[in-house]
């Protein structure tokens, strides 16, 4: 049985050194060496021996980089919105559905004494005057509906990583709106 | 090739390619950026990839030709290579230790071989590609490659051999 072993060795050995084993007869190969002891091994066997250790030691080895450190230059060039930039576009949408309701519900014309009056459009269940609406809901409240819509265009613009400074130019038409709607009351 | 797709199919491979680069530059930090930018390249290239046979030995000899791009561009040629090689062996810390762990000798001697007995012996001993695949990578016939790998391993074992019986010169 050791005699065919070694028989067995000794011609696999020499078909590795020749390039001509499959990867089975590797493999048998490197269990055969690796049941003896480098003491029933010849020089030329024992640096085989080292050199399919190594070899299987190196197999092993692993990229030191996972594999989400591979996809995000993968990402970047693959189209995707940024979830700021969706928040943002939700949040213009909203401001300009309000301006849009507040455009329609207020026709504006100047009385003699220069005041701007307003007509709104009336709730037909409550009566009470609709301003706009905020997630399909009416708002009746005038306060309300001229504050939903500066903290919209304020939250679009931090979404936008501006300054809210710009907003103080709506601060005219908010405050004549404001004091129309005062008026109407 | 869908982001999905390649995520399944490419992406997996990044061990191989790693030690692919690893054999050819020697150093693991090139290797690292070489896996990277072997990806970036290979996504630039997915619809290619649609049509390939073996996507695997693409990616392999993609790896290969950029490292090779590299050691070109640093004028690293086989002398220089080996020149580095050697000077790291001399000057390595623990180089009697080394001696006493076979696998750092084994592979002292293989990063002395040029690039391509280097990499068709890694290709076949390390990652267990067959000939016919091999050849595919380094772009020679099975029966070139397999006279490489022949010469290699007998290269090794003497090396090893010189190395076990009177230590490193």
């Amino acid at each position: 049985m050791a005699y065919d072993n070694m028989q067995e060795l000794e011609r696999l050995t020499n078909l590795y050194l020749e390039g001509g084993t499959t990867l089975e007869e590797e493999t048998l190969l490197r269990e055969l060496l690796t049941s003896l002891p480098d003491s029933a091994l010849t020089p030329g066997q024992q640096s085989i021996k080292a050199m399919l250790a190594c070899f299987g030691h190196m197999a092993r080895e692993e990229a030191p980089v996972g594999e989400g450190a591979l996809m995000p230059r993968v990402r970047m060039e693959a189209p995707r919105r940024s979830l700021w930039r969706q928040v943002a576009s939700v949040a213009a949408v909203a401001v300009l559905g309000i301006f849009i309701g507040s455009t329609l519900a207020l026709r504006q014309d100047k009385g003699s004494s220069g005041d701007v009056q307003a007509t709104v459009r009336i709730a037909p269940t409550t009566g009470d005057p609709i301003y706009g609406y905020i997630n399909g809901q009416p708002v009746t409240d005038a306060h309300e509906a001229v504050r939903q819509s500066e903290e919209a265009l304020r939250s679009m613009g931090m979404q936008m990583n501006k300054s809210a400074g710009y907003l103080s130019s709506f601060d005219g038409p908010m405050e004549r709106v404001s004091a129309a709607l005062t008026n109407m009351k | 090739m869908t982001y999905q797709e390649f995520n399944r199919e490419i992406v997996p491979l990044k061990d191989k390619l790693y030690r692919c680069a690893l054999a050819i530059l020697g150093n693991r930090m090139d290797a690292e950026d070489m896996l990277q930018d072997t990806y970036g390249k290979l996504w630039t290239l997915r619809e290619k990839l649609d049509s390939l046979d073996n996507r695997e030995a693409y990616a392999m000899r993609m790896v290969r030709n950029l490292c090779l791009d590299q050691l070109r561009a640093h004028r690293l040629h086989e002398d220089k290579l080996e020149e580095v090689f050697n000077h790291r062996t001399e000057e390595g810390p623990g180089q009697q230790e080394d001696l006493k762990d076979m696998d750092a000798v084994v592979k002292r001697v293989i990063a002395q071989l040029p690039e391509k007995p280097r990499t068709v012996i890694h290709l076949r001993d390390v990652e267990g590609y067959e000939m016919d695949e091999i050849a595919a990578i380094v772009g020679d016939d099975p029966a070139t490659v397999r006279v490489t790998l022949s010469r290699a391993r007998k290269t090794v074992r003497e090396k090893v051999i010189n190395i076990m019986n009177y230590g490193l010169r």
